[in-house]
């Protein structure tokens, strides 16, 4: 092969391949994902339709599968295209993305509800929840910027202010949407990011304070908020209604137990789990599998965020170096706050698990910021293994 | 002048060019680092719900947020009679509940609600109102018991929220107190506490309705059920040997007794002679089992006040030295032993068998019975002839002979805590102790086990098993199952019982159980006056008896064995006085009214 002469010297013309191993742990979560979301969504499939025909106990999974196909030509397509252009791209990529999440607030007719809250838009026959993308979006906008300097008073102006306002307008749609448990991953995400970018201390200590002042605002704004977190306090007092829905995902982790009931065998997610084969499917893993493969996942997930940190820090530049810490920090926060909440240790925010989570909005995206990932290393010169 | 070293402004931050700007790697790792204790702290989270308390939650939590197996319940079975008159059933009744947290939730108003209950359930409108106003943040509150049949339509019609009916069995035991101790109690829900319905639970019960699941191989459940449905067992009714007009009579009597003597408990026993059947059992104080199975407001203060003790059935439960109705036993173990029953022995008052002296009772106690022969010990009651006779016969002899007649071993007649008694190792004893044993101290016997004995030498000198339980039948009243009554046990030859029942007719001749004399019909019996032993001083209470009386009848071919007894009676001293009378009254009753089925 031609790379393998002056391979120091000579500019990359051809880039590498994939990361096999991340590409491999990738690939793993995803068909672990499948198997979950089968096993947690078939309850729901199986019942009839209102013009009384018996469900298709395949039909969340046939679903899955295509989008999983979908975000691996997605990642693909992505990790083809230079970092450089992405970076260029980025606020042009975020633009769109702003203008999609405010479209749900206009309330043309194809905007869609989830629980009475514009979430989603209805894209010929996809329906995709434009939030998520958005987050992705942000994230690459923000590493772009902060690849630029530190993030210090000197540049303020070019930089900080840009990071803050972008932040703020997404928030802003984000909270006309009453989706706090988002608003409040991004801002974890963008604290974190900072952070990274030598925000220096007082200055997170202020960002986290306000964050957590906003939240606070958040909560007590809306009567069903200041419900959660009492529930969250005290379930068995709250269990005809906010505090049910822990006691059930409590209930269905235990009944795993160390090797689980047995895969499909979970009798909670029978109209017991809201929203089984989505923000509680860990319940579902958990209680099928026990709390080996709860842990099993856990240390996927782990490995995969460790994995693409490792690439972070081979990344000749310091775009590739945030893109890719931005997307790891993103899996996992994302990754500790759903499974927080499954266990009990955070209140209830509708957050899905990444790459295991029905849904092909969070599916493709978390595949698209694998293209990211991707992307860089495929671009960043090869390393001597020691 | 006081300078800094140092200005107090910062230097202008240095600008940096986009290639010389490296990130820190601190911050990252710091990051990752986080990351890692979240993980950790996840692992444990998971560890103590999976493993540490999954009890809890599978056993506390669980029920409340999903449902549970729905089975239809089992038609409990009934207690009866001998001739089949219902002592204790259950009843299907439904009961009306008020969630009122609810209510307000729902906004529902409480005059309103407490207005449309009162026409249905004909209770004052302003009581109902009042009981879910006092009770504002409870989930639930019982608004009525025992609805009527035709107040359960109108209720579920009216559909009003937070307001449900909870369907249960609710125990009833028709006769009230009658034989409360025997048959025990089951509380608000079903749940038995005491008696023959806890030692009887299983039978009486039934089962639960379940259905069957397919299991895999390592006999999980798997996900596909088939429907086999398994049915509701109803419980069998338990047929008791107890005869109902005896028993009311009985119970009579012993209030009676009660009321003129006060004493601190009265017990009185009925067994037919030759087949062990219990045809009267009664205890005082008595108890309300209705009381423990309404569960209504009104009995609040009384089950609060109840207390465990009030259940215990004496006459099996409780055991007691007899005292002299001991000595029925004793002259048959001697007879049997081959002692000349015409041997002489002199009673001057008292006897020295070592340690403190044993005296006879009341002025004989000074005067002495003069020359007494086995007939005479019986019928005067000597204690000296009687401590003299158990010497002679030696500890082996006469031990072994109470053991074959069951003293010492739990009767094993059908009852929840029999006590076994008390019958000494004979190798333990000392010449006191045997001597004391002839007039029945330092031995301890349940008045059953002492009634059955006696009743074996009514019944000829074989020992029939007592039982209370007749039969077990089905719902249909056919017969499921009869107890399975142990081989009758030959205690003594038939001359030996005869003997001694002629010395216990000449008790009521002559002797000490004359009240016992009924006209025309021949009479067996003896008296007892027990001391009352003190285990705190170990010595026995002054002034305090245990008064009691065995009565046999007809003496010539016996058929019933009453045992009367009261412990501490208050006006009178001696069994003949306080507990014979009232045998006598039993009996005359047994003889005229009981009619062999």
């Amino acid at each position: 092969m031609a790379t393998t002469t002056a391979r120091s010297n000579a500019p990359m013309k051809v880039c590498r391949p994939l990361e096999s191993l991340l590409f491999s742990l990738i690939y793993g979560i995803v068909v672990f994902g499948l198997v979950a979301v089968f096993t947690a969504s078939f309850p729901d499939a199986i019942k009839p339709s209102p013009d009384g025909l018996a469900g298709d106990s395949f039909h969340y999974l046939r679903l899955q599968a295509g989008y999983a196909l979908l975000g691996f030509v997605v990642m693909f397509g992505i990790s083809t295209i230079r970092p450089d252009a992405i970076r260029r791209a980025s606020p042009f990529i975020l633009l769109a993305a702003l203008v999609l999440t405010g479209l749900t607030l206009t309330g043309s007719s194809i905007v869609r509800y989830s629980h009475g809250s514009p979430r989603w838009l209805q894209l010929g026959p996809f329906r995709v929840q434009p939030s998520e993308f958005a987050k992705l979006a942000l994230i690459i906008y923000i590493a772009a910027k902060l690849a630029e300097g530190r993030l210090n008073s000197a540049n303020f102006g070019r930089i900080g202010l840009k990071v803050m306002a972008v932040t703020i307008v997404l928030c802003t749609i984000l909270l006309l949407q009453r989706d706090l448990g988002m608003v409040m991953l991004i801002l974890l995400i963008v604290l974190a990011m900072a952070y990274l970018g030598h925000l220096r201390g007082r200055w997170l200590a202020v960002v986290a304070t306000s964050a957590l002042g906003m939240a606070a605002i958040g909560i007590l704004s809306e009567e069903y908020r200041v419900k959660r977190i009492l529930a969250f306090f005290d379930p068995l007092k709250y269990r005809t209604e906010w505090g049910w829905q822990i006691l059930t995902m409590k209930t269905a982790i235990a009944r795993g137990g160390l090797g689980g009931v047995g895969i499909g065998r979970c009798p909670e997610k029978f109209n017991y789990l809201p929203e089984a084969h989505t923000d509680a499917i860990f319940c579902v893993v958990a209680s099928e599998m026990g709390l080996l493969g709860a842990l099993a996942l856990l240390v996927l997930i782990g490995a995969i965020v460790v994995r693409i940190m490792q690439i972070a820090d081979q990344s000749p530049d310091n775009a590739g170096y945030f893109m890719v810490s931005g997307i790891a920090i993103m899996l996992a926060a994302q990754a500790l706050i759903n499974i927080g909440v499954a266990t009990h240790m955070l209140p209830v925010t509708g957050l899905t698990l990444p790459f295991i989570s029905y849904g092909g909005s969070s599916l493709v995206t978390c595949l698209a910021g694998i293209g990211v990932v991707m992307s860089v290393y495929r671009h960043s010169p090869p390393t001597r293994r020691r | 002048m006081h300078t800094r070293a140092y200005p107090h402004h910062s230097y202008p931050p240095q600008v940096e060019s986009e290639e010389t700007y490296k990130p820190q790697r601190r911050r990252a790792l710091l990051l990752r680092r986080l990351a890692l204790v979240a993980l950790t702290l996840i692992a444990l989270r998971l560890g103590e719900i999976q493993l540490a308390r999954s009890k809890y939650y599978l056993h506390y939590i669980a029920p409340q947020v999903t449902a549970q197996p729905r089975t239809a319940k089992a038609v409990p079975g009934s207690i009866l009679a001998r001739d089949g008159t219902v002592l204790a059933q259950s009843i299907y009744s439904y009961t009306l509940v008020a969630n009122p947290v609810r209510m307000a939730e729902k906004k529902e108003p409480v005059a309103g609600v407490a207005h449309q209950l009162a026409q249905i359930i004909n209770k004052d409108e302003t009581v109902i109102r009042a009981a879910l106003e006092a009770r504002r943040s409870k989930e639930y509150v019982v608004l009525q018991q025992w609805l009527e049949a035709d107040q359960v339509p109108a209720i579920r019609e009216a559909d009003v929220c937070g307001i449900s009916l909870d369907s249960s069995y609710k125990r009833h035991y028709p006769n009230g107190t009658l034989a409360c101790h025997l048959l025990g109690a089951r509380n608000q829900f079903h749940i038995p506490l005491c008696g023959l319905e806890h030692r009887y639970r299983l039978l009486l019960d039934g089962k639960p309705s379940a259905v069957a699941s397919i299991t895999d191989s390592a006999g999980s459940p798997t996900l596909g059920r088939d429907d086999t449905v398994l049915p509701a067992v109803a419980g069998f009714d338990l047929m008791l040997t107890l005869d109902l007009g005896l028993q009311r009579y009985v119970e009579a009597r012993i209030d009676a007794l009660c009321e003129r003597e006060a004493p601190r408990s009265a017990s009185a026993l009925v067994m037919k002679a030759s087949t062990g059947e219990i045809l009267a059992i009664c205890s005082r104080p008595e108890f309300d089992s209705n009381m423990l199975a309404s569960g209504a407001d009104a009995d609040k203060a009384a089950r609060k006040a109840f207390k465990q003790e009030h259940t215990c059935n004496a006459v099996v439960e409780k055991n007691f030295a007899p005292g002299s109705t001991f000595k029925i036993l004793l002259a048959a173990a001697a007879l049997e032993a081959g002692i000349d029953p015409a041997r002489q022995f002199f009673c001057p008052g008292h006897y020295d068998a070592g340690g403190q002296p044993i005296s006879c009772w009341g002025r004989y106690r000074t005067q002495g019975h003069g020359y007494v022969n086995m007939e005479r010990m019986v019928a005067m009651s000597c204690n000296i002839a009687a401590a003299n006779i158990a010497l002679d016969l030696g500890p082996h002899r006469y031990t072994a002979f109470l053991r074959e007649a069951g003293i010492g071993t739990p009767s094993r007649a059908g009852f929840p805590g029999e006590t076994a008694g008390f019958l000494a190792d004979p190798e333990t004893l000392s010449k006191r102790d045997l001597a004391v044993m002839g007039f029945g101290q330092r031995v301890s016997t349940s008045a059953l086990q002492l009634t059955a004995a006696v009743a074996a030498i009514a019944n000829g000198g074989v020992k029939m098993h007592p039982h209370i339980i007749a039969a077990v039948l089905n719902k249909d009243g056919t017969i499921f199952r009869r107890p399975n009554l142990p081989e009758p046990v030959p205690v003594c030859s038939e001359e030996t019982a005869k003997a001694v029942l002629r010395m216990m007719e000449a008790a009521v001749d002559y002797g000490t159980a004359r009240t016992a004399a009924i006209e025309g019909v021949p009479v067996a019996a003896k008296t007892g006056t027990g001391q009352i032993w003190n285990p705190r001083t170990r010595t026995f209470y002054a002034g305090r008896y245990l008064t009691s009386f065995l009565l046999i009848c007809p003496a010539d071919n016996p058929e019933f064995v009453v045992y009367v007894a009261a412990v501490e009676p208050q006006v009178g001293e001696h069994g003949a006085d306080v507990a014979g009378p009232t045998a006598r009254d039993i009996a005359s009753f047994a003889l005229r009214q009981v009619v062999n089925p």
